[in-house]
């Protein structure tokens, strides 16, 4: 079964689920890569847990179909899916200990003792848990209890493995460590899966591709680097962050806004309307500015300079956050902490905005 | 022998509606069982030290509270003749406990008919109370209090209204003096207890885990065996033992329903202390309380040792 299938990818078509009047999920379309990690991220309540229960077929969606390659999953029992779900509480059986745990699926499917017990024995050695074959959920950390949930998903080879929140309940120390053991696990097996978190780094650590669902639409499915560099709505800027929203106007080349005219990233004109209601996104890490003094022309094309006035400095370590104001507008950017060094808080600074800190969204509704 | 005047050294026999001797030990020990499942994790951090000599502390002072009232019970079964000042019996004697197990008492079929009504009320309450509870644990709908205020009526109405109440229909419905008859009116003070115990069992557990089951591959069956029974098998034993010990304690309803016809340990014990013989009253209490107890402390057993596997002190 799973030769077949395991390249299959996994296809949203439409998902939509309401609560009465309350609409969770809206006309999700997702076409998830076969053998990678797909990280659905957006903020709590956004749905992003109520898609993992629809593609796992614990909650039935409103609209809309599930497929796993060519086999419509949409009314299949969920047992029957090829799809685990492992649950951000762990959800481990408390009368059971984590040997018969991690066998709980083969028992479930009719493996004998004997072979079911020496396979989750050794998936539990594979997830660092050897010698701890017996204890039962209570006697485990919540690091172990959560690799006994992940061998117990693993153990039964499943087509697309599913993480909600998986280290969203340990301590930061463990994270990284877990987080690099899921990922050797998924690698190993080309697993297609899908991480849930509604933490922006995470996601991008983790994911080789990223769903972002706001709200209960999918706003954007693209790589790490591709949301945060282009975003493709206001919303996902803002979610993704350490980003300037600023509303402008295009006018073909420039786009027109309250610090001044900058120029239309060309990756983005087939975006938006050549002239229109435009939302500029600038990103904090990518400005820079100059040391006083400097003036000229930039030296780089496509690199525009505005004016401002240094209002306020915060020490970030290697990086200082500044606020600028410029032409009324207060502009917040990331900065080297040297660069700022030679400026003080109330003089005039130069900000350099290089043309990949510049990208251009659709507006949003203005208010 | 009771000469009148002087007191026997004897516990008044429980009124008609209290819960009388057996399921009054019942409540302790019940509620610790209850408790002791739930609240394992909880205890596991407290200290050594605590761990080890605190529970032996507290098990033999209950135990001594529990089991003190049946000394003098014990006592004045085996006498012959037993008078106030005096803290032991000033003759002993087997005439109680011979007339009580003899042929001509009855004490057998009574012990009989007594455990078929309360094993039949355990069993159909249960049938009731497990949807119900759970059904109360784990949804909200309209209408939600109003079911629960019906559930409680039972209890806080004596059981006596309800019986003479249902008495009439019972006689037109051929119910009345039957044991089926008894066992219709023992599940209307015992099920809102096996319910509301069911209801609490249901909320206690994680039933989170059925959904991990179904997506770990096992089908609604399989859930059902593999996950929620081993999950709530306990809490609803003690459900069980609550509902056995309602109906194994009732007296008033058994009277006006069975009529006379159907005779219950209860009967028999009120029916001897009416007859004012202390010794075999104090036999036939024994009788009635020895099943009870020893239910209790099965039970307790039982789920102690599931609930120390459960925490993995092996």
């Amino acid at each position: 079964m799973k030769d077949q299938t395991s390249h299959a990818g996994l296809h949203l078509q439409g998902v939509t689920k309401r609560y009465d009047d309350v609409v969770a999920l809206d006309d999700v379309h997702l076409d998830v890569t076969p053998g990678r990690i797909t990280a659905l991220v957006g903020p709590s309540g956004c749905g992003k847990s109520t898609l993992l229960a629809i593609v796992a077929g614990l909650t039935s969606p409103t609209g809309g179909r599930v497929h796993l390659g060519t086999r419509d999953l949409t009314d299949v029992a969920p047992e029957r899916r090829g799809v685990v779900l492992v649950f951000q509480e762990q959800r481990l059986f408390p009368f059971l200990t984590a040997v018969e745990d991690v066998a709980f699926g083969l028992r479930m499917r009719g493996v004998s003792r004997r072979e079911r017990l020496d396979r989750a024995a050794a998936m539990l050695e594979r997830v660092g848990l050897a010698g701890l074959e017996h204890r039962r959920p209570g006697e485990l950390s919540g690091g172990q209890r959560q690799r006994v949930a992940l061998a117990r998903a693993l153990v039964l080879d499943p087509e697309v493995l599913l993480l909600d929140e998986p280290l969203g309940s340990l301590d930061p120390h463990l994270r990284d460590e877990l987080r690099e053991l899921v990922v050797a696990l998924q690698r190993e097996r080309a697993l297609t899966t899908v991480v849930v978190t509604h933490d922006r780094e995470e996601a991008i650590v983790f994911g080789d591709h990223l769903a972002v669902l706001l709200d209960g639409r999918l706003h954007q499915h693209a790589t790490p680097r591709e949301v945060m560099e282009r975003p493709a709505t206001a919303a996902v800027a803002r979610f993704m962050g350490a980003t300037e929203l600023l509303p402008g106007r295009c006018d073909g080349q420039l786009v027109h806004t309250a610090i001044g005219a900058l120029p239309v990233p060309a990756a983005a004109s087939d975006r938006v309307a050549a002239d229109g209601e435009v939302d500029v996104v600038l990103r904090r890490d990518l400005l820079r500015v100059l040391p006083p003094g400097a003036s000229g022309p930039p030296a780089v094309l496509d690199t525009c300079r505005v004016v401002g006035t240094l209002v306020s400095t915060r020490y970030l370590g290697t990086r200082t956050r500044a606020e600028i104001v410029v032409e009324g507008h207060e502009l917040t950017i990331e900065t080297a902490t040297a660069d700022l060094a030679r400026h003080r808080v109330g003089s005039p600074v130069t900000v350099e905005l290089p043309a990949e800190s510049v990208w251009v969204v659709a507006p949003e509704p203005r208010r | 022998m009771s000469a009148l005047g002087t007191r026997p050294l004897l516990p008044s026999p429980p009124g008609p509606d209290r819960p009388p001797a057996g399921a009054q030990p019942a409540r302790g020990p019940g509620s610790g069982l209850a408790s002791g499942g739930g609240a394992a994790p909880a205890r596991a951090a407290d200290t050594e030290g605590r761990r080890r000599y605190g529970p032996t502390l507290w098990a033999v002072l209950l135990l001594t509270l529990l089991l003190l009232p049946f000394l003098p019970l014990v006592l004045a079964s085996f006498s012959q003749a037993y008078f106030h000042p005096q803290l032991l019996p000033q003759t002993w004697s087997l005439r109680a406990w011979a007339l009580v197990l003899g042929p001509g008492a009855g004490t057998w079929a009574a012990l009989r008919d007594s455990v078929v009504v309360a094993v039949a009320v355990t069993g159909v309450s249960l049938l009731v109370a497990i949807p119900a509870g759970r059904v109360l644990a784990t949804r909200g709908f309209r209408g939600r209090r109003a079911v629960e205020l019906v559930l409680l009526l039972p209890v806080l109405v004596p059981g006596i209204a309800v019986a003479i109440g249902l008495h009439v229909t019972f006689l037109r419905l051929g119910l009345a003096g039957s044991l089926p008859g008894v066992v219709l009116v023992h599940l209307v003070p015992a099920t809102p207890y096996v319910v509301l115990l069911s209801a609490g069992v249901f909320a206690n557990a994680d039933l989170g885990l059925e959904a991990q089951a179904r997506t770990l591959g096992a089908s609604p069956w399989q859930v059902a065996w593999s996950v929620t029974r081993p999950l709530v098998a306990p809490g609803l034993a003690v459900a069980a033992l609550f509902g056995f010990l309602v109906s194994w304690g009732q007296y008033a309803t058994t009277l006006v329903v069975g009529g006379g016809q159907v005779v219950t340990l209860p009967m028999l014990l009120f029916a001897s202390a009416a007859g004012g013989d202390v010794a075999v009253t104090a036999a036939t209490a024994l009788v009635h309380a020895l099943p009870a107890l020893v239910l209790v402390v099965v039970m307790a057993r039982v789920l102690g040792r599931g609930a120390a596997t459960a925490k993995g002190a092996r």
